[in-house]
């Protein structure tokens, strides 16, 4: 199975109805960082990102802050055929259900809570994690 | 750089299991274990499976200790030197987490061997490795290794989709976890 391009970045813009995503700095290494700009709008409303896991190659994470639905469906079904992933993982703290609701209307499927799964400002936090597969788009 | 693992000294033991480093002698014990049908089915050991695998795979964990990667040890049952499983903890660099695996050979399941091992791998992962949280993966068509990890203390969190590659193929596999303090 070859390896995913990551620097592979979506030419020039990837869009839909409702949002557009536009290149945010250099792709470069293992991701790449989208501006996330709703349709209608002239300023960005946040950025979306993309990594390829260090130890799997076929497989690459959504990099968030707040979850955007449209963003989120729009770059995942991207990621997915593009780079021929296996699995598109997201994951967000427990206590962020705003994300959690919007990851699952961008159809993700929520497989549960990795204790102690990240470490944020030297504290360690559980972690909600959802999945998207090829097979579910 | 990570820290180098030391191998504990005497050897991790209690009434029913013990760890010790693998040998060169071990090797056609370890080519006889991977071959073992659930083994390969289950784990992701190389198929066919002979002894260079072995020897390689043996020649690599001086490396692995002295880069902090992981430790590998023969599962026995004291005062017997045999080698009767196999257990192993990797770390997950810059992630304060490690992934613990382990499988027996035919004749020694059913007796708590794989229990035992696992907890003693475990009592001394949470104390000298970098890591809050060990971790396992288990398949869903393999009830037994979930008893050995739920009966040694681990909690099991999720089914994660197409998780791992399996020679080629995405497994579905169980989620399980132990933190520091559970012990």
């Amino acid at each position: 199975m070859p390896a995913p391009n990551p620097v592979t970045p979506p030419e020039p813009v990837l869009r839909d109805d409702a949002v557009e995503l536009r290149p945010w700095g250099m792709p470069g290494g293992d991701g790449l960082t989208l501006a996330v700009i709703e349709r209608g709008s002239a300023t960005p409303r946040g950025h979306i990102g993309l990594r390829v896991l260090e130890d799997d190659r076929e497989v690459a994470e959504v990099v968030h802050d707040d979850v955007h639905t449209a963003a989120v469906r729009l770059l995942a079904a991207w990621a997915l055929r593009r780079w021929g992933l296996a699995r598109l993982q997201l994951a967000t703290p427990v206590d962020d259900t705003a994300s959690q609701d919007a990851a699952e209307e961008a159809g993700f499927r929520r497989e549960g809570v990795l204790r102690s799964w990240s470490e944020v400002d030297g504290r360690r936090i559980d972690m909600v994690m959802f999945s998207l597969l090829p097979g579910d788009l | 750089m990570s820290t180098p693992i030391t191998l504990p000294e005497p050897m991790l033991r209690d009434a029913t299991a013990g760890l010790r480093p693998w040998r060169e002698a071990d090797i056609p014990v370890v080519v006889a274990m991977s071959r073992d049908p659930d083994v390969l089915r289950f784990t992701n050991v190389p198929d066919p499976y002979g002894e260079d695998d072995a020897g390689i795979w043996l020649a690599l964990q001086p490396a692995r200790l002295r880069a902090g990667d992981g430790a590998a040890f023969a599962i026995v049952e004291p005062p017997d030197d045999r080698p009767l499983g196999a257990i192993g903890v990797r770390v997950l660099h810059g992630r304060g987490i490690a992934e613990i695996g382990y499988h027996l050979a035919p004749e020694a399941r059913g007796r708590g061997l794989a229990t035992a091992a696992l907890r003693l791998l475990s009592a001394w992962s949470l104390r000298t490795l970098p890591v809050a949280r060990l971790q396992l993966t288990t398949h869903l068509d393999n009830p037994a290794s979930q008893r050995v990890a739920e009966k040694a203390g681990y909690t099991r969190e999720a089914v994660l989709r197409a998780w791992a590659d399996q020679r080629g193929t995405r497994v579905d596999l169980i989620m399980y976890s132990l933190l520091t303090g559970e012990l």
